[in-house]
């Protein structure tokens, strides 16, 4: 069974942030007179903007958002053909660069893509390194446990089982989500998805300039609806200026997908399976090479940024 | 001050635990189920989470890409899954799917995506109160058995 366990001041502590949001005066009161007086560097201080600033009885409106995970967009990258490529990687070392609860929820993102794309490709050794720093900045930003401790010794036991590492991969995302959401950090979960798809998308528009290949550019040209809804699902938070500046530069490539002309499938574009239900407008979006370049040169500087 | 804070801490970890305890333990078991029910189809590792206040509806905005098979499930805890509905519409608000359309409650979609695009997902509570429920909604994947229908033509 996944069971977060966390020492009970954090636990009190993240607890007592939720009531403060959740606008109960008494409880905010309380909170103070708890914490008033202290010179202890505690939790509560050192909790930047990404304490919960949001919660689902706060937000503007009740429609969520939702993008691919990465490994969802590694499986069609690596389903076109792309080789794997090391360089592309965040530096495992880069860690030590993330001090701020921002910079370390975006690197997680970050981290998440590249342990998926070293999963995907089989890459054991970096699948090792990169489980670590994702642990470590899980565990930074408070959100650790039982079972995050448990991943180390389940990797090792399993490290030749591709099929199970997966399994568990999959398990500390979806232990992730459920914490950050059971704690009303959906901002972290949405910072992290922007790290995610920051990585993805770097990581494939580079491969696309190596070698075009046009199931990857159609890849990239597909992102045109997933920067659509990470940009919904981070505008619940623009309030936190770090969130807004990410936006702008998310909103900057957005641009660039606004002006992709859409076209219609090839007549020879084949069906769903017998019985199944096909769903859309057998339409794509076309992405021009230079439109790749400017994509490209938008993403690297913004991986960059965010990573160095 | 020392027994204040400690009285002050207890007393908010029992209003959180009160508050919070039932909610939290229906979304993990709502994930955990729900990514069990999306068998044969390979969870894509998206956690969706809708908490639906009753009498009211929420919407889920999801991506799914060209070419492949997906199984959209919807789980919640037992009592409540008699008095949720969804239904899933496209960019144009078409219906494309009602889980109340053929009298019987279903809790599953599964189609294939001939184009990439965003699907929206509205989950309507149809019972009467204030209270909140977790509703998750999984995604699974897989590649069409047929495998003709490729995805960059």
């Amino acid at each position: 069974m996944i069971k977060f366990v966390r020492s009970n001041n954090s636990k009190i502590i993240l607890k007592m942030k939720k009531y403060i949001l959740n606008g109960s005066l008494f409880i905010t009161l309380i909170v103070f007179a708890s914490c008033g007086g202290s010179n202890k560097p505690s939790e509560e201080a050192n909790a930047d903007s990404l304490a919960a600033v949001a919660d689902e009885d706060t937000l503007t409106n009740e429609t969520t958002y939702n993008i691919p995970s990465a490994i969802e967009t590694f499986i069609l990258l690596k389903n076109s053909g792309a080789t794997f490529d090391k360089s592309l990687l965040n530096p495992s070392t880069n860690i030590s660069k993330y001090v701020t609860n921002f910079s370390k929820a975006i690197n997680l993102g970050v981290y998440s893509a590249d342990l998926s794309l070293c999963l995907l490709y089989e890459q054991k050794q970096l699948m090792n390194t990169y489980l670590k720093n994702t642990s470590d900045l899980t565990a930074s930003l408070n959100i650790e446990g039982e079972f995050m401790q448990s991943v180390a010794k389940r990797v090792t036991n399993n490290s030749n089982n591709i099929d199970s590492l997966k399994k568990i991969v999959s398990e500390v995302n979806v232990s992730t989500n459920l914490f950050l959401g059971e704690n009303k950090m959906n901002n972290t979960t949405a910072i992290m998805a922007g790290g995610g798809w920051i990585e993805a998308m770097y990581v494939i528009s580079k491969i696309a300039d190596k070698t075009p290949n046009k199931a990857i550019i159609s890849l990239i040209a597909d992102q045109k609806f997933v920067i659509k809804n990470l940009v919904g699902q981070l505008e619940n938070y623009k309030s936190d200026k770090e969130i807004e500046t990410l936006l702008v530069d998310l909103q900057d490539i957005a641009s660039i997908y606004n002006s992709l002309k859409q076209v219609a499938a090839q007549a020879n574009a084949k069906s769903a399976d017998e019985g199944m239900v096909s769903i859309g407008n057998n339409t794509s979006y076309e992405l021009s090479a230079e439109q790749l370049k400017s994509i490209l040169a938008k993403i690297t500087a913004l991986r960059n940024k965010i990573t160095s | 001050m020392k027994l204040l804070k400690t009285y002050s801490a207890l007393l908010t970890f029992i209003f959180a635990l009160v508050f919070n305890a039932p909610l939290q333990a229906q979304c993990k078991d709502a994930v955990k189920e729900g990514i069990n029910k999306l068998d044969p189809y390979s969870f894509n590792g998206q956690t969706n989470i809708v908490k639906v206040k009753e009498g009211k509806q929420a919407d889920l905005r999801l991506v799914f890409y060209k070419g492949y098979n997906y199984k959209i499930q919807i789980n919640t805890e037992q009592l409540f899954a008699e008095k949720v509905s969804f239904k899933i519409v496209d960019d144009s608000n078409n219906e494309i799917f009602n889980s109340d359309a053929n009298g019987k409650k279903l809790d599953a979609f599964t189609f294939h995506s001939n184009s990439t695009q965003e699907l929206k997902i509205i989950i309507t509570s149809t019972e009467k109160g204030k209270e909140r429920h977790c509703v998750a909604v999984l995604v699974g994947s897989q590649l069409p058995k047929n495998n003709s229908s490729v995805r960059y033509l």
